[in-house]
Order: structure tokens, then sequence, then C-alpha cells
């Protein structure tokens, strides 16, 4: 409904949300446009008061009848007068808000642990949600994806082509079909520079499809699809104010794209970036009778359903065209399924939704509602505590005449207070800090109609969770106070006048412990490895570097090139680009030295778990972790590194087809030190452990490298294994360049050289090593920080439960304790009295936490991440915290214990 | 044709368009309401209300082009059609000055 990288205010669109589907992208246009103006005439006061009106007007106006313009009114929401039944009135809602001041640590310690844990735990349907997000278009929801699914390879099958033509001809269902391609095209300017601009092929019906009409100029014409006609092209608002200083008269202008001047025939207005973030549209020209069926470019197709025409039907449709065509072509089309999905999905590539399709997601929010419900138990620990203190105002009432259900309906209006208040808490934190960090770590290539923002439904949702959640922490702890056994005893005074914690609250309790201390260990020690930069320790000096990536685009044969050799040739050109890149880089006076490879040294070499041959280790206890990446076969040489043993890599090495098994290896010396253990390292063999994404296949050590910047996290821990690669085996190839100046003042020469060698070909990714290292420290300080709260979080709540507990204690025992104290108990018995239960619990929890962490420790130490220098240590001085911490919650409870006198308990008598 | 009588935003909503020139889309209206009236009423209240007038047949409506302004979203012009309009507005009046006959002297003594 919005165009992203806008910020309108929440309220605007939950007001435009409010009204009649057809009206809100344009009530939300004059809501934002009132809103922009307010801007100038009024403080931002009275601009926040309007905006946070206009939700109520917006409902006001839906609900407003159709004759006579008399505000059609409703009762206050929730009030019904009256006192049948529970019979709640705004009287009970008053209670619960002053029932909350009188108990503020009860309700800051509730409040907060639900405002943390119910937006978390709505996390993975959120997260599904945004593969149904609707096109930012109008009726967007009736825009949908086409596709076949490959049911081998279990992946999207996108060579369709000719299905595109089928469909577009028989699908009934459809109002228009369009077919879309996205690729980073390269941009040049007149002094010859390229700039990296992500642009769409497009059939020229996806405009009238997706009801965009142009800004300036037109939108493509069928016509443009026709090989031989004019290059043209359609660009973005954001491109023409960029590039082209919003030049008036940009229509006509020419523009060279890739190899080829286009002349610019319109502008798109602001917020239209379909079908990803993309800000030019070329009309595609691949026609099916240059290709095979099943062979061609990758397609999304889109299609717009005919009114009237279900999801459903539609699907049903096309599931029939597609087992015709599975018939006609069966050598291509056997094993697909033609299916119709959000266009989220399609643009992913991500499964169809199903109930179950992503299980692994379901099975997640499971888990995350079994934790809330943990939660709420220990909430509703605390809140039993506190109903027991109560007991003897609930049996006047009921001697007043109030029935069970009524005093129940009482305190869990108390609860849903709490957990409502709670609730719009936990929102406006996910809103104003959750969901921009959110974008931040996101940032780069996030499709334009991807919204992480928090929807109207994620509200309602969020809502009816917390309501959930004020029944189990509410309604069971005062069904349990209020049940007639107890009031039957306090009415004859007898023992069993009482609520009692059982045990659900020990094991809560003790779980609760157990997995803070576990988890708090994990974090810990994830924020002691990843919170100081440390690859000033490592042996490359990375301040130097530019890392970079060269993608040579796949195009569309021009008619003088066989469409069935294109494959080869296409492989080919890479291969010269790639390496001639290289050797002009290299000839350059700022390089010192470049070479190429799939991940980037010291950042990206995923680290695996290594099985070495006659040592009998297994799949499930591997030989060590080390970092394997995949390099070009000159690396070692372009690097400069120096081999220690044996031999680099050959040409040899990589002779064959892309895919052949390909079995040299070299290795790093502390590899042979770590993984090894010394000696002769050559013609050894091993493989990657089976599970973990690699081949059975065996690979033998051909020689052993100097240990050179291969883990900037972790310098101690470098072991690392190289596999070679062709220089047309991979596309995009990485780059890393070593210059002698400054890295960012090198990119635009870069890109420069890049364009001199093949103007087609896309500079991506290019930064300075340092700002990747910066990243990719972010992401992991940011994991590091989420456990650590997470289990900060656990340890709070831990606590809170021993604090129930005592505070339960001292309550009930308030007699017994008097006495005592007149008897001359010491305060070291009275202690011990109020304090047993609890010290109990914890120090079970505390034990079993402190295995819970060591088996993390030990697991998280083994493959390389982790700079923890005695897990011993680090596992004893967070028990040592939790103790200390959770002590400190028990002391208030137990010093109210010491101060009981003989008089109170004999006043309570 | 719809019902002869307005209630009374409707009303104040159609006398607006009128002085915008008899066409225009729900901010400038929403504007002009508070400047006039002294009404402040939110574009939301505005647009539906223009849109429930525009299913009675007082109003026509059409889409303008998107604007950047407005995150590329489009405007809704809605236009008075006079011929169900003026004989609606006469009839209000006309039911207006009635009731207010010999009332005046109220206005005068506050």
């Amino acid at each position: 409904m919005t165009s992203p990288g806008e910020r309108i205010p929440r309220a605007l669109r939950l007001a435009a949300w409010l009204l009649p589907r057809d009206a809100r992208e344009e009530v939300l246009g004059d809501l934002v446009e009132a809103w922009h103006a307010r801007e100038q005439t009024q403080s931002r006061w009275r601009r926040t008061v309007w905006t946070l009106r206009q939700p109520v007007e917006a409902l006001r106006a839906r609900l407003r009848p159709r004759s006579r313009g008399t505000a059609y009114r409703t009762p206050p929401l929730g009030v019904i007068r009256g006192r049948r039944g529970l019979g709640f009135s705004w009287l009970d809602v008053k209670l619960g808000v002053r029932m909350l001041g009188k108990q503020p640590i009860l309700t800051i310690v509730a409040g907060l642990t639900l405002a943390l844990g119910i937006p978390s735990a709505l996390m993975p349907t959120h997260a599904i949600g945004l593969y149904n997000l609707d096109l930012p278009v109008e009726e967007g929801d009736r825009v949908v994806g086409l596709r076949n699914w490959d049911l081998e390879s279990n992946q999207p099958f996108l060579r369709n082509l000719h299905d595109f033509h089928v469909w577009r001809e028989t699908l009934g269902s459809f109002q228009t079909l369009a077919a879309v391609r996205s690729d980073p095209w390269n941009v040049h300017s007149p002094d010859g520079r390229a700039v990296e601009v992500r642009g769409a092929e497009v059939t020229a019906s996806v405009f009238p499809l997706l009801r965009a009409p142009p800004l300036l100029g037109r939108t493509l014409l069928a016509a443009d699809e026709t090989a031989g006609t004019a290059d043209v092209v359609v660009i973005s608002e954001d491109l023409w104010a960029s590039r082209f200083t919003r030049d008036p008269e940009i229509v006509g202008k020419v523009v060279t794209i890739g190899r080829r001047p286009h002349t610019i025939v319109g502008v798109m207005p602001a917020g239209f970036y379909f079908p990803m973030r993309d800000h030019l549209w070329l009309p595609l020209r691949a026609h099916a009778d240059d290709y095979a069926v099943g062979a061609g470019p990758d397609l999304f197709v889109v299609g717009r359903l005919t009114d009237g025409v279900s999801r459903s039907q539609a699907e049903a449709e096309l599931r029939t065209v597609g087992a015709r065509l599975a018939m006609e072509w069966p050598e291509t089309h056997a094993g697909l399924r033609a299916e119709l999905v959000s266009f989220p999905i399609l643009a992913l590539g991500e499964r169809a939704a199903g109930p179950m399709a992503h299980w692994e997601v379901v099975l997640l929010q499971l888990f995350a509602f079994a934790l809330l419900a943990v939660v709420c138990g220990n909430i509703g620990t605390l809140i039993l505590a506190r109903t027991a203190t109560r007991l003897n105002e609930i049996s006047v009432r009921t001697a007043l005449g109030a029935s069970r259900a009524r005093i129940l309906g009482q305190l869990f209006i108390e609860s849903l207070v709490l957990a409502t208040g709670a609730t719009l808490l936990g929102l406006l934190i996910a809103q104003e800090v959750a969901v921009p960090v959110g974008y931040r770590l996101l940032e780069g290539d996030l499709p334009y109609w991807f919204d992480i923002d928090l929807s109207p439904q994620s509200i309602l949702i969020a809502l009816g969770v917390g309501a959930g959640c004020a029944v189990l922490a509410g309604v069971l702890p005062a069904m349990k106070a209020t049940s007639p056994r107890i009031h039957q005893n306090l009415q004859r005074n007898t023992r069993g006048a009482t609520v009692k914690f059982g045990a659900l609250s020990t094991i809560l309790i003790v779980t609760e412990v157990a997995l803070s201390v576990g988890f708090l260990c994990f974090g810990t020690a994830a924020m002691m490895s990843f919170s100081r930069d440390r690859s000033a320790e490592s042996e490359v000096a990375v301040e130097r570097y530019v890392v970079a990536s060269l993608r040579t685009p796949w195009v569309a044969p021009t008619g003088d090139e066989d469409a069935s050799a294109y494959e080869a040739l296409f492989r080919t050109r890479t291969a010269q680009n790639h390496e001639e890149l290289r050797d002009r880089l290299a000839a350059h006076p700022s390089v010192r030295r470049v070479a190429m490879g799939r991940h980037v040294p010291g950042v990206e070499f995923p680290d695996r778990p290594i099985v070495l041959e006659g040592t009998g280790a297994t799949d499930d206890a591997p030989s060590g972790w080390a970092a394997a990446g995949q390099v070009h076969v000159d690396y070692f040489r372009d690097m400069g590194m120096r081999i220690v043993q044996g031999r680099g890599f050959a040409i040899a090495d990589v002779e064959g087809p892309p895919g052949a098994p390909r079995s040299a290896i070299v290795v790093n010396e502390a590899f042979v030190e770590r993984v090894l253990g010394g000696g002769n390292a050559l013609g050894r063999r091993l493989r990657y452990a089976v599970g973990t994404g690699g081949a059975e296949q065996w690979l033998e050590i051909v020689g052993v490298v100097e240990t050179f910047g291969t883990n900037f996290t972790n310098p101690a821990r470098s072991e690392a294994l190289y596999q070679p690669l062709g220089s047309a085996d991979l596309h995009p190839m990485r780059y890393i360049i070593e210059v002698a100046d400054d890295p960012a003042a090198f990119l635009p020469t870069l890109r420069t050289i890049a364009a001199d060698v093949d103007p087609e070909a896309i500079i991506q990714s290019a930064q300075p090593l340092t700002d990747l290292l910066a990243l990719s420290l972010l992401e992991l300080r940011a994991a590091s920080i989420l456990i650590f709260v997470l289990s900060a979080i656990g340890m709070l709540l831990a606590a809170t439960g021993l604090y129930a507990l005592m505070s339960f204690t001292v309550s009930q025992r308030t007699r017994e304790i008097g006495i005592r104290t007149a008897l001359g108990a010491r305060a070291a018995d009275i202690v011990k009295t109020i304090a047993q239960r609890a010290l109990l619990q914890l120090m079970a929890g505390v034990a079993l936490g402190c295995v819970f962490g060591w088996l993390i420790l030990d697991e998280g130490t083994n493959d390389s991440e982790f700079a923890v220098e005695s897990v011993p240590g680090l596992v004893a001085g967070v028990a040592v915290a939790v103790i200390v911490f959770s002590a400190l919650a028990c002391l208030s409870p137990t010093l109210r214990g010491l101060r009981i006198q003989p008089t109170e308990a004999l006043s309570e008598s | 044709m719809g019902r002869s009588r307005f209630g009374e935003l409707e009303e104040q909503v159609v006398l607006a368009l009128l002085q915008l020139g008899g066409e225009s889309y729900a901010v400038p209206v929403a504007e002009e309401l508070e400047k006039r009236a002294g009404r402040d009423a939110s574009p939301a209240t505005v647009y539906m209300v223009m849109r429930r007038l525009e299913e009675q047949g007082f109003l026509e409506s059409r889409v303008g082009t998107p604007d950047p302004k407005r995150g590329g979203r489009p405007r809704r012009f809605y236009r008075v059609v006079e011929k169900a309009v003026v004989p609606a507005l006469a009839e209000s009046r006309r039911a207006r000055l009635a009731l207010w006959e010999g009332l005046e002297p109220l206005l005068e003594d506050s």
C-alpha cells in the first residue's frame, strides 16, 4: 500500500487501512499531503495530535450511515451495562489500573517481560507474513505470480519462455500476463564512467497490469519488443532525479546502457521499482522461436486476476494447462508442477505457502509460543502470590453476594489491563526500535515491496495473544485462589485455607535458572569474541585492501549468435573478462597485488568439519574444523603466498566440465599444525563431514602454503584449506586487491578499468575490506547482543520467580515466623524458613545450567568463531553472577520476614 | 437520483466544493471547511463523504495523475453535478430560512 523508503506515520497507514480497500491508496495520499502541509503551519505537538486522531476519524467516517450525516453511535468498547454474567464494567478496568499502581514491582517486571515476550513470540508469524505481502500497486492483492516448480530438485524452474506464451494465449483467469527478468546493468555517463543500476527487461504488458501510468512520457509498447526496432528505456523517478537532475526535457534523450545507446521514452513515478528495486525498464526481446522448450532466460511471470475470479479458480486452470504441457513436452515438463504464488514467493524463489510449507517456521512459532507460555506461567506465579494475599478481600466479597464468576472476571480484567498495556508497549518498542534496526541490518538490495513494519493485522494478532496471556497468567491462578475448597476452609479458619505453589512452579523456576545460565554463557562468550576488532592482530594489512565482484551479465543472443552455442560463448567471454580485469589491475601503478576466488579470505571462508582418512574420525566426530575457501588456480602466486611444501594449484587441477570431481587441495601451515598434528601433509586425504553441505568425495593435499589472513575475527584460529577454481568456473568472480593508497579512492578507478574490459560487465559490492569486515562483525555483534539480552531477560524471569516464591512464603507464614521470633528463634533460622525452598531451586537450576553452558561452549569453541580463553572460568563467572543477582532479588522478602514482630503475628490471628 | 436533502456535513462539503470552483479533492476541501466554517474535518472523512455523495449522484469523480509529493499516489478529484445539487441545496436553504423566520433577534441579543 505504501512506498518503501517513505516514513509515513503508522497512524496514517492505519487510518487508510480502516477504509474500503479501493479507497486506501487515495486516502493515504490525501493524508500524507495534509500531513506534509502541517509541517509548515503547525507545531510538532499539534501535528502529532492531528496524526493520532486520523484513525479515529477514519473509523467514524467508515461507520457513518449513508444518510443525514448523523454520526452512528456505538456503545463504548466493552461496556455492557448491567451485572449479568461476568458483568465487566469500566469500573473493573479502573480497579485493574489501580491494582497495578499498588504493586509497582510486579507491574514493572511482569509488564516488561510481556512487552518483550509477546512481540518476540510473534516474529515467526510476522516473517511468514512477508511472503504474503501485496505489491504496492492499485489492487495489489489481485496480482499474483505464475511459475513451474521442479518437483525433483525442489526448486523453481524459471526457464519458462514457452510456458509464458501458452499461458498468455490460453488462461482466461487473468486479465493480463507479463514476463520480467531483473538484472544489474551498467549505465554510462558522458564522461565514460559506468554506474551499476538494477533494471528489468519486461514485456510491455507489465505497466497496464500494475496499473502504473508514467510520470513523464510513455511506458513501453508491444512494438518495442520487436527485434530491430530502436532501443528504448523507461527510467525511475529516482534515476531521473539523481542522474538527470529532473531535466523536464528528459524524454527523447539518449543514455548508454551496456553496449548500446537507448532512448529514454518515459519516467515512472516515485515509489515504483518493480520487480525488485529496479530503476530501468527495457523491452524484453526474448522470443520463444529462438529457444528450445525449457531453454532461454529465467523469467518471472506475473498476472492480474480477472474480476470475479478467485485465486483457487485461477490456480485450478493453471494446473490443468500445466498438466497438458507436461504431456506435450514430457522431456522438460514431466517433473514440473505449475502453480500460483504470491509475488514475494515468486521473487524470492521460496516454496509455495501452504499450511506446512514452511514447517520449520511453524515449528519455531510453536517453540516461541511454548516459551511464551513459560513466561506466562512465571507471571502467573507472581499473580498467584499476590492473589493469595487478597484471600480475605475475596472472601468478604463472596460473603456480600459476588459470584465466583464475577470475582474471576475482575481478576481477569486486572491481568488483561496488564497484558494489554504490556502488548502496546511491546509493539511500540518493536516499531520504534526493532523495525529500524531490522532495516539497518537488511540495508542493501531490499525489494521495494519489502515491508517489515507492523501491519494492522500484526497489531491485532499481538493484542489477541496478549489477551491469551492474560487468561494464562491471570485466570488460572485466580481459579486456584477462588476454589470453593479454600473458601470452605477459610470459613472454618482451618489449615488448607491457603493456596500452594505446586511442583509446576518448581519446574518452571529450575528450568528458567538453568536456561538463563546456559544462554548467558553463550551470550557472554559471543560478546567477548566479537566485541573488539581483532583484524589488527592478523598478518594482513586489511586497511589497504579492496574487495569487489565482477559479474558478466547473461545477454540474450542478438541474432548473429547461435542461441544453442551461446552458453559456450558466454563461458569463454566470462573467463576472458575475469583474467583481463585481473591482468589490467595488476598492471595499474596503484595496485600491489590482485587475486581471484569465490570467497574473500579472512571474512567469507565458511567453516567446515573435516574427516581425515585413517584417523577413525567420523561424520559425527570429525577430526577438526577449518576455513574452506575456493580460490583461483593462480591465487597463491597472485597473493605472493609462499609454498612451504609440495606445489600450488595448476591448470590441470581444474580441467573438465564445471561440477566434475576435483580432488587437489592445498592447506596452510596452521592446518598442518592443528588439524594434522604436524608431519608430512602431502598425499594425505580428507573429506568434509557428510551432512554439512560437503560431498563424500575424498580430497588430496598437494601442497602447503604459509598461513596468511584466513580469519580476521579470531586470528588464533587460522587453519584453512583451499580448493581450486578455473577462470570460467564462477560468475560473479570475487577480487581481492591490495592498493598502495586509500582503498576507497581506488573504487572509481576499478569501475573505469572494468567498464573498459567489458562495457556490459558489472562491478558489484566494491568496497574497502575494512567495510566488509565491519559489516560481518556488525551482524555477529547484533546477534551476540540479542542472545545476551534474551539471556538476561531469562535471568530476570528466574529471579522474579524466586522473588515471588519468597514473598509468598513470607505472606503465608507470617504468623509462624512471629511466634518463632517470640520463642527466641535466631535470624539464621528464620532466613532458613523463608529461603530454603528458593535456595534449593536456585542451586538445582545453576547446576543444570552450568552443564548446559559447558556443552554449548565446548561445541562453540570448536568451530573457530569463539575466542574464549577459559570455558570453566566463564561458566563459573556466569553462575556466580546469576546467584548474586537472584540473591539480590530475594533480599527484600527476606528482610521483610526478619522484621516480622510477634505482635504482628498476634494481630493476624 | 439520490435523496433530495443533505446532512449537515454533506451540505458543507458540497458548498466548500462549489467555493473551490466546483471541482477539487479531499485535502483542499478539508482546508476550505476549516477556513470558512471552522470545522476541523479529516481528509479521510471528507473523502468518504464525497464518495457517498458520488454514489447518490450528487458528484462525479476522476483520478488524477500520480504525484511524487504524495509518494506517487493519485488524487481523486470530485466535481459537483449541478443539476442534482442545486435543487437539494435550495431545498435545504429554504427549510433552514423557514425555521429561522422571526428568530433573528435572538442572535442580536447574544
